[in-house]
């Protein structure tokens, strides 16, 4: 009698690595870094983070989550977390620039595309898209990325972000409003 | 109707761009005709693919260690920085211990020789009465002076000056000096 076929383990739920990370087990900390490290980079990327500073910001949102776990709680998504960290961190490397909104529009940010053509069409529509994502006020902006980047629904957003699902929802049509102007 | 479903649209566009749902027949033909629609769901596109470059560029295994060495880098400043301020409150309170002890001590010190017989020194603020000496005759003041140059527990080679030496005025004037 042969048994069903071995599927490969689950990954851990981003709770488990927390509470293993708590225990001493460094591996655990690893993976999440690998986990949400991407997701992360991109929003900072698209929320208007110099390219330079991208890695450095990702570390620096990582060191502050795993130095004050006891803030996390556990019923709101450990990327949500992450992501509201990350927020917090622009914000503060605005207000040191004055206000001033750092927009990177550097080739390096755009999407590699096979054909040549493609990928001018796409780097011209991206490049509108950052320089447009620049001109957004900063929650407008970062609803936006957090809904059709990071995929979040509203109360995801409004967690992160320390506002309202109806305000939200109100930022997130004012961005596309704006973005379609500026955009298409 | 059409605006019901230019909303159903918005709202799914981040899932079905995600890969979690897609898109009916009714709801991809609307996408096709509608420029509203369209337009967003461009947005919603491009910004799935925007920092992906920068996104693919982090190495996750030197990023780990960097978070795990900053973390721990974090603990230890935050450790020092808790042992130097409490060492500083420590001095600054060993310090106020001294000033407050010193103020306190308003009579003369007593200090202990080599040979350990402890000798009395006069303290700064310490005065003697030199307004009643003054009409002491010089067998009394000689008789002051040996006591106050004899150490303490040393009995004065002379008879020293007592009270009971002294007539009322000389007395009274002793007293009122000592009353300031």
């Amino acid at each position: 009698m042969t048994g069903p076929a071995a599927s490969p383990p689950p990954a851990p739920a981003d709770a488990d690595l927390v509470r293993a990370y708590r225990a001493g087990e460094e591996r655990a900390a690893t993976i999440l870094v690998t986990r949400h490290a991407g997701p992360l980079a991109r929003f900072l990327a698209g929320a208007g983070a110099d390219s330079g500073d991208v890695d450095d910001l990702v570390q620096e949102t990582f060191i502050r989550a795993f130095r004050s776990l006891d803030g996390w709680r556990g019923e709101a998504a450990f990327r949500s977390w992450l992501l509201s960290i990350a927020s917090n961190l622009l914000k503060d490397q605005f207000r040191k620039n004055r206000g001033r909104t750092i927009v990177a529009i550097e080739d390096s940010d755009l999407p590699a595309a096979d054909d040549p053509e493609t990928a001018l069409d796409a780097t011209e529509a991206e490049r509108r898209l950052v320089a447009g994502l620049a001109t957004l006020p900063r929650l407008q902006r970062e609803v936006f990325l957090l809904r059709a980047q990071q995929g979040m629904d509203y109360e995801t957003i409004a967690r992160t972000l320390d506002t309202t699902a109806g305000a939200a929802r109100v930022h997130y049509h004012h961005a596309v409003k704006r973005l379609k102007e500026l955009v298409a | 109707m059409t605006m019901d479903l230019c909303d159903i649209l918005s709202d799914k566009m981040p899932r079905v761009a995600n890969g979690e749902l897609e898109w009916t027949a009714k709801e991809a033909a609307h996408l096709a005709g509608c420029r509203e629609c369209a337009a967003e769901w461009r947005l919603t596109e491009q910004a799935r693919r925007l920092g992906d470059r920068v996104a693919a560029a982090i190495d996750p295994v030197q990023l780990s260690a960097g978070v795990l060495a900053g973390v721990v880098a974090r603990r230890r400043r935050d450790r020092w920085s808790r042992g130097a301020w409490f060492t500083t409150l420590a001095a600054a309170a060993a310090i106020a211990i001294v000033v407050w002890t010193g103020r306190n001590q308003g009579g003369p010190s007593v200090a202990v020789g080599p040979d350990s017989n402890p000798t009395v020194t006069p303290a700064a603020g310490f005065h003697l009465p030199l307004a009643e000496l003054e009409s002491l005759d010089s067998d009394q003041l000689q008789a002051v002076l040996d006591g106050l140059d004899a150490p303490v527990g040393e009995v004065a080679p002379g008879p020293a000056p007592s009270f009971g030496d002294l007539d009322d005025h000389q007395l009274e004037r002793v007293l009122r000096s000592l009353e300031g």
